[in-house]
């Protein structure tokens, strides 16, 4: 029998071919991945673990890419409530949904809701030990109201500037969604604002950017200038992890707090317990209403516009109460949301008379029948004039949560047969084809302006308001006015009758360019000694909004 | 034989060029228009930038004057910019290559150790249960989609037994000073694995089949009639005659192993060349989809060339010239 | 005494083994048409691990796992065949011209096989399907025209070898046309090697387009194709559901052995001389 072969090997050669492959290691070992962007301000403080005795004050979260925005009102910071752990607001809300001043002491709104004032708090300071005036607030506002991209604030007419620290904003028309707008505009230092704000953005919230490197992480330190409760945390780093990453780095025991998406939400993780959080934040589907062939803008780009088979009227309401919302919770959501039938669901500007008996087949088929859609080629899908009930849905691929609701959208719309062809992208390429087809929308807020931006005319071709390019001027007449209503309570009542009056409306009865589905619930994974405190209905983003009460969190020990 | 490699490089110059005239064609032919592409959802181009894309790409001239301006600009290092990046596209290729040669490397190491030696065990021992266990190994092996294999060692090695991390090339969540090298070593071992047991197959394979012939031939039956042990016979015989072709052999293997890395590097999430071209492929940046094709072909063209070389010297008419 | 040509040999064993390779090919093919599409239907009865009802269980979404892999493994055989009946076309067509018509045209062609050949061929398929707008066009497109480059060879070398035979020449100069020499002589000399040719590409052309849909290349997520599949399970494999990766991926490599396997034995049935290697 022969001797093992591999002793034969002199010993050079295998002396050289391990010298080789600890050559390749050490390559591997030495590269670094993707370059990083540290901020001047950055602070190195070891990220290991801390002695059991001390109080944890490092919180490592992965809640998804928060980083859109870079930190900057002006680049988005803020429209999706971002802004409560770096900057402070004029107003903000409480875990009740009523606004209370931030920054602000209080506020008063004229009989002719004109004219707000806001005396201010004395005793805020940026991060960098600077006093935050009513300059600065004055300043962030001119800057947001000349830019008109992220926030518009076309109707405000002039800020000014008040004995005792006080602003007074005077608007054109009255405006009944400011009061929400005043939440999410931050305030930046005018001595410290340039193009460059995002590499170094200063804020007077509880926390400051200390590093961030793209696309891995932020990590944010405790500013001490804070002029509310002091959080337990002093350190936070945010993980911008794809969902799955998370889930792997939270069994690791790398994370603290990780989002999951309803499929994961039944995984068991030694020492985390799943918090389910219920939100506005809702799903449906966004359908262009008017035929193929025109041409308009999404963000500035030229783009086409329409789609011949959405645009039916038929299609839509069949689509609206067709669909089964319980099952599609069900099925995709694993039953962590509720049905949905407008945006706004459970606000105050909700119309119930929008809800429908949902799941109806015989219904659905009956409106297509109606609309002139029959299935002459018994096929499974119904053609009118020679066009086939089919048309393609985009949906972000990078959501497990919008890519099940869709299959399962697409799998109940056959039975009423109508197919979707599904097509999974990134934003930027939902951007430039998505007036031409259906796309998973998304929406919430505690305030109505998005049934504003979503269904006025007025706004088709500005940013990605209105895709479907929906037009009724019956609508856009109510719109307006519950927009320019002088109390809460007018603006409601117009609210609702834009969604459906009787006789027409936006709502998914009416005519229906976006129908909506369900709302979820936040689901997150945290460490079971993580405490989150009270928290609101959440709006829409679930990387964000946790923190509205980031100050009160704990950790037991 | 310098005359013969001179023709060689010559040959490889001349695929080089026609590699970039094919991609531009297939650029040309396509649907997509590279401006529209560069535009598509960004929103904040500026109009010098989109400017200066336009005479990047020559878009107003012909398309004869537009290959040349580009392949001119290509030779001064100027590879366009990367559209989700935004930086430019060299830089781009530069910072994550050395990732993908430590993997890729690593792999062609391992696998051409490992893939050797058991080539040569089998050949040996041929027709023993040993050569047919390699043989079945290697048969299956080669049918098998490399990311298959990497998603089985995933969930064998990270998720169960927990011995490995579950992807990236750092640890999530550590400052970028703080990783530390074998933090990333351990990131490393299950991608580099994973890329080499395909490679094992394949070189295992052909080296038995040139072991066996060599076993077969002449030579060897009067080594044995002379006395030499088996394992003098290879030492002496064996190893000198099949290791030229089975390193020709792992030159020309480069194509494959690109390739691999590409699918390797998305399963564990890992950082590489490979995994930028998956990115740019799948959300249409052209100029760094087009600039990590060139530099990969590059890479694989040298392989060949290499490989070439390499079975010109072995083949036995050349040795007098040698 | 039974001879051994009339009695059971290695020979009757091989065609055995390719029969019951084909056969099994053939079942997943049929089961593929004859398995009802309500399987993929969504449904509550979700992340079920294998059982009788789903031998290889369901996903996140309630789908029964062995339909949808079956019904992506026919999608795999389709644009398999698809692509390599494209393919061999293609170096029928090419390595025939550089055989046939001249030292220059020979040249050219070599030179642009060596170009193809050298391309790493995911690298290269990806632009192609990019270029091609990506759908399940562009992956037939990409594959077609990336995997050609080796059968040409074959083509190019056993049409020269065959062309400058004695008997060619004797067939000539009695005066027959060349479209008659191509079909009686050069076709059935080139036939095995394009069957043999085809057969073994099709392994290849499956790797590559499983390889292709897992990258994210030309499907939507409803198709079930191989790819889809085990790129999805991607996802939950931090979830610990081990039956969505391994039975579709188990699968997959078994028929590409088949093909393998049967190639090989065609191969070595019609040209005994390479049962040696």
């Amino acid at each position: 029998m022969l001797p093992k072969e591999r002793g034969f090997i002199p010993k050079r050669a295998l002396s050289y071919f391990i010298l080789a492959l600890s050559a390749v290691m050490l390559l591997a070992g030495c590269t670094s991945s993707s370059p990083a962007k540290e901020s001047a301000s950055s602070s190195q403080s070891p990220s290991d673990s801390q002695s059991p005795n001390a109080v944890k004050d490092e919180l490592i979260l992965a809640v998804g890419k928060t980083d859109v925005g870079m930190f900057d009102p002006k680049k988005g910071w803020g429209t999706h409530a971002q802004i409560r752990l770096t900057h402070s607001s004029l107003l903000t809300i409480d875990s009740e949904l009523n606004f209370i001043g931030d920054l602000a002491k209080s506020y008063t709104v004229s009989d002719d809701a004109l004219t707000w004032t806001f005396p201010l708090r004395d005793d805020v300071k940026f991060s960098n030990g600077e006093q935050v005036t009513a300059e600065d607030v004055k300043f962030t506002y001119e800057m947001l109201k000349e830019d008109g991209i992220k926030f518009d604030l076309s109707f405000v007419e002039s800020i000014g500037i008040a004995e005792g620290n006080t602003i007074v904003i005077t608007l054109h028309e009255p405006r009944s969604t400011f009061v929400s707008q005043l939440t999410e505009i931050g305030i930046v230092p005018k001595a410290h604002y340039d193009d460059n704000y995002s590499q170094n953005p200063i804020g007077s919230g509880p926390y400051k950017v200390v590093q961030y490197n793209d696309g891995q992480q932020i990590i944010m330190e405790y500013n001490p200038y804070w002029y509310g409760t002091v959080p337990q945390f002093k350190k936070l780093t945010l993980l911008l992890l794809a969902e799955d990453a998370a889930l792997a780095a939270a069994k690791a025991g790398q994370a603290d707090i990780v989002y999951v998406p309803p499929t994961f939400a039944e995984q068991k993780v030694e020492g985390m317990t799943l918090r389910a959080f219920e939100s506005i934040d809702s799903r449906g589907i966004m359908l262009p209403a008017v035929p193929s062939g025109a041409k308009g803008k999404t963000n500035d780009k030229d783009v086409e516009v329409g789609n011949d088979v959405t645009s039916d009227l038929a299609i839509r309401q069949a689509l609206n109460i067709g669909l089964d919302r319980q099952k599609l919770l069900d099925v995709a959501i694993g039953g962590y949301g509720q049905k949905a039938y407008c945006l706004c669901d459970n606000m105050p500007w909700f119309n119930e008379e929008t809800i429908v008996n949902d799941g109806d087949i015989e219904g659905a088929k009956k409106i297509l029948t109606d609309g002139g859609w029959s299935d002459s080629d018994q096929d499974g899908i119904v053609e009118k004039n020679g066009r086939k009930a089919e048309f393609n849905m985009f949906f972000s691929s990078s959501d497990q949560l919008r890519t099940d609701l869709s299959l399962a959208v697409a799998d109940q719309a056959s039975e009423l047969g109508i197919k979707i062809n599904l097509i999974g992208a990134t934003w930027d390429e939902i951007y430039v084809k998505g007036k031409t087809a259906a796309v998973a929308w998304g929406g919430g807020r505690h305030h109505p302006h998005q049934l504003y931006t979503m269904n006025s005319s007025k706004v088709i071709d500005t940013s990605y308001h209105n895709m479907s390019n929906y037009r009724n001027p019956k609508v856009d007449e109510y719109l307006d006015k519950a927009l320019t209503a002088t109390t809460q309570e007018e603006a409601n009542k117009y609210w609702k009758l834009a969604q459906w009056d009787g006789q027409t409306g936006f709502s998914g009865i009416g005519d229906a360019p976006i129908v909506w589905l369900v709302r979820v619930d936040h689901l997150y994974l945290a460490n079971e000694k993580l405490n989150l405190g009270k928290q609101p209905v959440h709006s829409h983003g679930h990387e964000w909004a946790l923190f509205g009460n980031i100050t009160e969190w704990t950790w037991d020990n | 034989m310098a005359k013969s490699i001179v023709i060689r490089l010559v040959r490889m110059a001349t695929l080089l060029i026609g590699l970039s005239v094919l991609t531009f064609s297939l650029i040309h032919l396509s649907p997509m228009d590279p401006v529209n592409a560069y535009i598509g959802g960004d929103t904040s181009a500026s109009p010098e930038q989109i400017e200066k894309f336009k005479q990047y790409w020559g878009v107003d001239k012909s398309p004869v004057e537009q290959y040349l301006s580009w392949a001119g600009s290509l030779l001064q290092g100027n590879f366009g910019t990367s559209l989700l990046y935004r930086s430019p596209v060299l830089d781009i290729i530069q910072s994550r290559f050395l990732t993908s040669l430590a993997l890729m490397g690593a792999a062609w190491l391992l696998s051409g150790a490992i893939g050797y030696s058991l080539g040569v065990i089998a050949a040996v021992h041929r027709g023993k249960l040993i050569d047919r266990i390699i043989k079945w190994y290697s048969y299956t092996l080669v049918s098998t989609p490399i990311f298959w294999m990497g998603l089985i060692l995933l969930i064998v090695f990270a998720v169960w037994l927990k011995w490995f991390p579950v992807g990236l090339a750092v640890p999530a969540g550590v400052l970028e000073s703080e990783v530390r090298f074998i933090d990333r070593v351990h990131h490393f071992i299950l991608p580099a694995l994973t890329l080499s047991i395909l490679g094992i197959a394949n070189v295992a394979m052909h080296t038995r089949e040139k072991m066996i012939d060599i076993l077969n031939s002449e030579y060897i039956v009067f080594a044995k009639a002379r006395g030499e042990s088996k394992w003098q016979i290879f030492k002496n015989h064996g190893f000198r005659n099949s290791i030229l072709p089975a390193i020709s052999l792992q030159f020309a293997y480069f194509g494959e192993l690109f390739g691999g890395s590409m699918l390797a590097e998305q399963v564990f999430a890992y950082p590489g060349l490979g995994s930028t071209l998956t990115t740019a492929g799948l959300k249409g940046d052209l100029p760094l989809m087009v600039g990590i094709i060139l530099v990969s072909s590059l890479f694989v063209f040298a392989g060949n060339l290499i490989a070439d070389i390499l079975n010109k010297v072995v083949d036995p008419r050349m040795k007098g010239a040698v | 005494m039974l001879s051994v040509q009339e009695g059971w040999n290695v020979r009757k064993t091989m065609l055995l083994l390719v029969a019951s390779s084909a056969a099994f090919l053939l079942i997943l093919l049929f089961l593929g048409f004859w398995l009802s599409n309500d399987n993929l239907r969504l449904s509550v009865a979700r992340n079920l691990p294998p059982s009788w009802e789903h031998p290889f269980g369901t996903d996140w979404l309630g789908r029964d796992m062995f339909t949808r892999t079956i019904k992506g493994l026919r999608l795999s055989l389709s644009v398999g065949a698809l692509a390599s009946v494209i393919s061999v076309v293609v170096a029928i067509v090419m390595g025939t011209c550089a055989a046939v018509f001249g030292k220059a045209a020979d040249a050219v062609i070599s030179w642009i096989i060596d170009l193809f050949i050298g391309m790493p061929h995911l690298v290269f398929m990806i632009l192609i399907c990019f270029i091609a707008g990506g759908g399940i066009y562009g992956i037939v497109l990409g594959i077609s025209l990336t995997h050609w480059t080796a059968l040409a060879r074959v083509v190019r070398s056993e049409v020269l070898q065959v062309k400058n035979a004695e008997y060619i020449q004797i067939s000539r100069s009695y005066g027959k046309s060349a479209w008659y020499i191509a079909r009686k002589h050069i076709w059935p000399a080139i036939f095995p090697q394009i069957l043999i040719g085809f057969l073994l590409m099709f392994p290849h052309v499956i790797l590559h387009e499983a390889a292709l849909t897992f990258l994210g290349f030309g499907l939507s997520p409803q198709t079930p194709a191989i790819g889809i599949i085990l790129s999805e399970a991607m996802s939950h494999i931090s979830t610990g559901k081990w039956w969505l990766v391994v039975f579709p991926g188990l699968l997959l490599v078994v028929v590409i052995k088949s093909f393998d396997s049967i190639g090989e034995r065609i191969r070595i049935l019609l040209e005994p001389a390479s049962s040696h290697e």
